[in-house]
């Protein structure tokens, strides 16, 4: 009887530690796909950050001042729609550039809808290339010396603000311990200080 | 009777080793966390370089047309990842590189959703040699360090260094 109960007993411990190695390893590996999904993010978003930043830091070099940003548009959410500016390459020629944002997909999180947008970037009208389908928020402001919003003027502006929400490639939202990754900074393009003359053979 | 004692004994065991893995999964969590303030850190520190590249190299190369006066902190307070905090007089009084040097921005905070992360910044300018060494002596080049930091981390997140030349 003895021998029946102590065997019973180490049954239901080992029963026990079977079911704990298992919770164990499964937490183990939600932690290793965890980890690789917002490397991966992060990736992503300083590699677009890095594209960013050097389109804008070179917007309107030797552009005449009103042409140096075309078009610029924000939709229902805020976000920006599109943006057009353009610059004069190394070889002598005028680059038009264009950021467009566009809906690539949804996910549900507590109840609500989120829209996924992709950015792409074109060249003179070209595809470029951009960002990932994965951004939860884009915007691009651009504001005067002051810091103020401008809306009407463009060549008024003097700093262009960016910003943007890359969440994490692939997995549920709810279940990852970090879900998107914010970047943001606020550029001042040489080429909008007033005291830098500009090209008029353009 | 042995054989409860030995599950036990490898009861006890298997606790230990997830312990063991709990306190890893604690670490990465906090890596993660970290990660992102850097990434954050990274941005506030590029946009407080792009002020400071607007200033003259210093008074003897200033650009005739150039006006200090038009050029405040208030451009910092206007941008929406970073706000203006307790900034300095010497900030706002800047009109030259090295006007910058030794500023503490003690709060420049940077919009997450709902939620504004406070940063430190931390601003120093020397002159450099030719093999981008500091030197006490005047020279052509001088160097812009950015530091960012955050209270939750003793030593700074990020740190962006520029040279500049007349």
């Amino acid at each position: 009887m003895l021998f029946n109960l102590d065997n019973l007993a180490a049954t239901l411990i080992g029963g026990v530690l079977v079911l704990i190695l298992i919770v164990t390893q499964f937490r183990a590996q939600q932690a290793n796909t965890d980890r690789a999904a917002l490397y991966t993010a992060k990736v992503q978003t300083l590699a677009f950050a890095d594209v960013l930043v050097r389109d804008f830091s070179n917007l309107g070099v030797e552009m005449p001042r009103d042409r140096r940003i075309g078009r610029h548009s924000v939709n229902q959410d805020g976000l920006t729609d599109t943006l057009r500016f353009s610059r004069v390459d190394t070889s002598g020629d005028t680059l038009n550039i264009e950021y467009r944002l566009v809906a690539a997909g949804s996910f549900v999180h507590e109840d609500s809808t989120t829209v996924l947008y992709q950015i792409e970037r074109y060249e003179n009208g070209e595809y470029t290339g951009g960002s990932t389908p994965t951004m939860r928020s884009f915007t691009i402001e651009l504001l005067d010396e002051g810091g103020g919003p401008v809306t009407v003027d463009l060549r008024q502006v003097r700093q262009v603000r960016i910003g943007f929400v890359n969440m994490l490639p692939y997995g549920d939202p709810d279940e990852h311990y970090i879900s998107a990754t914010y970047w943001g900074t606020t550029l001042r393009p040489r080429s909008l200080n007033p005291h830098i003359p500009e090209n008029t053979e353009l | 009777m042995p054989n409860t004692l030995v599950a036990i004994l490898a009861l006890v065991g298997s606790m230990l080793l997830v312990l063991g893995q709990q306190q890893v999964l604690e670490r990465d969590r906090a890596d993660m966390i970290k990660g992102e303030f850097e990434i954050m850190a990274g941005g506030i520190a590029l946009q407080v370089m792009e002020h400071i590249a607007m200033f003259p190299f210093d008074e003897a190369t200033a650009d005739a047309e150039f006006d200090p006066e038009t050029f405040s902190v208030n451009d910092m307070a206007a941008l929406p990842f970073v706000q203006q905090g307790s900034v300095p007089m010497d900030f706002d009084d800047a009109r030259y590189l090295e006007d910058f040097a030794e500023v503490h921005i003690d709060t420049l905070e940077f919009q997450v959703g709902e939620m504004r992360l406070p940063f430190f910044v931390d601003l120093e300018v020397y002159y450099i040699d030719d093999n981008k060494v500091p030197v006490e002596f005047r020279t052509d080049t001088k160097e812009v360090r950015v530091s960012v930091g955050h209270q939750r981390y003793p030593i700074a997140l990020v740190r962006l260094q520029r040279s500049f030349s007349p």
